[in-house]
């Protein structure tokens, strides 16, 4: 990969060669690409680098003309406006939630990127992390309901339900790790703990619902230790069940993305992390980068302000932008080929 | 402990394949790298089993993708493989967005050889049987084959025996392949009908990004092959989606230098005789060949200062020793000379002057 050259446009990038290939990127020259997508980037373990990811990948698409909402849904100790460079909010999710802001504009926050706003998480009230989930369900509607392209989930560390939710609401899912034990094994927690979430609040496996939550705990009386065993028994008590199991866990896809990676061997570690879950668990997690170790990123955040902002030549910042084109074309497809599909089905072919 | 445990649709659908996570018409290099991949994975030290796999799983897996290396790799087991499970390889293998009567595809190319009157492959099958089409491809692989269309009967003798030498691994038969297509020098000659199965083949292999139809069309008879990569540098995952992707998969450039010459009877013999090969004769050579300074700069990429110095035997302003060898044997790569022999005289000359 490329190490060098001019990074941040506030433009698409050129196309060098064969313009029909690279489609634009502009939303307003892509009618395909419909308003509010959600990526969620989340990850079980703290202080690998989640909110720093969510500012930066909501600065790479605002920059690229979309228009981005990054909203920090970590509840209890937010601070994605800080990798923002903005001081600390006066309204936030808090005002929102207590009903003194019932309008979910009026807690936006500008910032100095054009196209990009935040909503701030909840700053001092206690216990707020903890969502009823009426609350989380009128939540997630009401961003819906932004005159944004894009929203961007900075969520918490842990499994807590509401961050599981969050994560699994998502059009992407980005899990952030580092080449590290802990890290991964946070990691594996979190893509177990969204799995079963998953499954459990799946209508169609309702039936084996009681099975799932035994599944959730290791030590159940079925001995079902691992997905592979929920899928044998499931299967045992209906094929029909068993089919539906598997549908279910193949859609959950979410992606990984390797920060700090300071050798091929740590960039390697994604490989091997995605073929280990798809044994594991059976899903087909799609590796979409890694972002190199790099200084810039202590600099910037002591300085409180965005890395992109600060550093716009460094490396981190061309990985950025490459992760944030990568999705933004993976979205086009997806709609292409849903489009399609549509189409295809009305005439019948 | 159960196999079903280290793969959740063990039962199903979990053939060789699979297990590699590879698709049923990979190629050979693909094989290699997903099986370097997957033992990376479940290596012992992989940090990506942590909390997840025990040891004794981890074993079990190791030596399922070992087994399922053992077939893939071996051309002739991984037919009958293919056979046994009803895996059509090979048969609807073509290459994307190139129009079919292009590029034959691989088995076509394979049967329309076999079936024919080559009097080279007849005879070759009556000493030593049936040559699977595999082996044929590696035959053809080879860039020596590229240009043998009047291969005698003990040519192909000869290259069914290496052919059997080499299967026995067919690890290193892949790398025998790779290395002699990233450091020949001799040419491969395209030609649109008969050797475009095998530049696609090689393509392949190579993971070279073969040119639209109409850059074929338009295009002389050099090809062009990437800069040649480790298999560990395909894990970028950056390179597989970035928008300009064709654009990054190296620099590419040419695999020879050549131009028309006249050939002269008497300088071809004295390049024949010659033992002591000086600056002046490398110069006379490449003035021979019609080459120029700036060409050969270009293509060696070797400063034109030190190839004028290198002519004009100027030791002074030459860099070391070590250095130096290795542009001689570039430069009489270059000007197909053999390079051994001119590095050594070159340089004891280089010596005796130093000595002096």
């Amino acid at each position: 990969m490329s190490s060098q050259g001019p990074i941040l446009r506030s433009i698409p990038l050129p196309s060098i060669n064969k313009p029909e290939q690279v489609p634009d990127l502009h939303p307003a020259n892509s009618p395909i690409l419909q308003p509010k997508k959600i990526w969620a980037i989340g990850g079980g373990k703290g202080g690998v680098g989640k909110s720093l990811i969510a500012a930066n990948l909501a600065i790479s698409l605002a920059r690229l003309g979309h228009k981005v909402c990054a909203v920090d849904l970590d509840l209890g100790c937010a601070n994605l406006h800080t990798c923002l460079g903005i001081d600390i909010p006066s309204v936030t999710l808090s005002d929102f939630f207590s009903k003194r802001e019932p309008h979910i504009q009026n807690v936006l926050v500008p910032t100095s990127i054009p196209n990009l706003t935040m909503i701030s998480g909840a700053q001092d009230a206690v216990g707020i992390a903890n969502l009823k989930h009426t609350q989380k369900s009128k939540l997630l509607q009401k961003l819906q309901e932004l005159d944004v392209d894009h929203l961007i989930l900075d969520l918490g560390a842990g499994t807590a339900y509401n961050t599981l939710d969050f994560f699994l609401s998502a059009y992407v899912g980005i899990l952030v790790l580092l080449p590290e034990p802990t890290s991964i094994e946070n990691t594996y927690r979190f893509i177990k703990s969204a799995y079963y979430r998953k499954l459990k609040c799946a209508e169609s496996l309702f039936e084996i619902r009681p099975m799932i939550d035994m599944a959730m705990d290791q030590k159940n009386p079925l001995g079902i230790r691992s997905p592979s065993d929920l899928l044998r028994e499931a299967s045992k008590y209906s094929p029909e069940i068993g089919m539906k199991l598997k549908e279910e866990i193949m859609q959950f896809q979410p992606k990984i993305l390797i920060n700090q990676a300071r050798t091929q061997t740590d960039i390697d570690i994604g490989f091997s992390i995605k073929s280990v879950c798809k044994k594991y668990f059976g899903i087909e997690m799609e590796y979409i980068g890694y972002l190199d170790y790099d200084s810039a990123v202590w600099q910037s955040v002591r300085r409180k302000r965005p890395l992109l902002l600060e550093f716009p030549n460094s490396k981190l910042a061309s990985n950025f932008e490459r992760i944030a084109h990568h999705l933004l074309q993976q979205e086009i497809q997806e709609q292409q080929q849903s489009s399609y599909n549509e189409y295809a089905k009305n005439k019948h072919f | 402990m159960s196999m079903q445990k280290t793969n959740i649709f063990e039962n199903e659908t979990q053939n060789y394949y699979d297990i590699l996570d590879v698709k049923p018409d990979a190629s050979q290099t693909e094989i290699r790298q997903a099986y370097l991949r997957a033992k990376a994975a479940y290596s012992k030290d992989s940090v990506a089993l942590y909390s997840l796999f025990d040891e004794q799983e981890t074993r079990l897996v190791l030596d399922r993708i070992e087994q399922a290396y053992l077939v893939l790799s071996n051309s002739e087991k991984r037919r009958e493989y293919d056979k046994l499970h009803g895996l059509l390889r090979g048969k609807e293998q073509t290459i994307p967005h190139a129009p079919a009567s292009m590029y034959p595809t691989s088995s076509n190319h394979v049967f329309s050889f076999s079936k024919s009157s080559d009097p080279a492959y007849q005879a070759a099958q009556t000493v030593f049987g049936e040559i699977t089409p595999e082996q044929h491809q590696q035959e053809h692989l080879r860039p020596e084959h590229a240009h043998s269309t009047n291969s005698s009967v003990e040519h192909a003798a000869h290259d069914r025996v290496v052919d059997n030498r080499v299967s026995s691994d067919n690890v290193h038969t892949t790398r025998a392949n790779e290395i002699s297509i990233r450091r020949s020098n001799e040419r491969l000659h395209v030609e649109h009908t008969d050797a475009s199965s095998s530049r696609m083949e090689l393509a392949e292999r190579s993971n070279i990004r073969l040119p639209e139809h109409k850059d074929l069309l338009a295009s002389d008879s050099e090809l062009k092959v990437s800069q040649p990569r480790s298999p560990a540098r395909f894990t970028d995952p950056f390179e597989a989606f970035t928008p300009h992707h064709e654009n990054r998969i190296g620099i590419i450039r040419r695999m020879e230098l050549t131009k028309p010459y006249e050939l002269d009877p008497t300088v071809e013999e004295e390049i024949t005789q010659q033992n002591q090969f000086s600056g002046t004769f490398l110069k006379k050579i490449r003035e021979y060949k019609g080459i120029t300074l700036d060409e050969l700069s270009e293509f060696t990429k070797i400063k034109k200062t030190y190839i004028s110095c290198i002519e004009a035997e100027e030791f002074e302003s030459l860099p070391a020793p070590v250095y130096l060898r290795g542009f001689i044997v570039q430069l009489a790569k270059t000007l197909k000379l053999p390079h051994e022999k001119v590095a050594s005289s070159y340089m004891e000359k280089y010596k005796n002057a130093a000595h002096k």
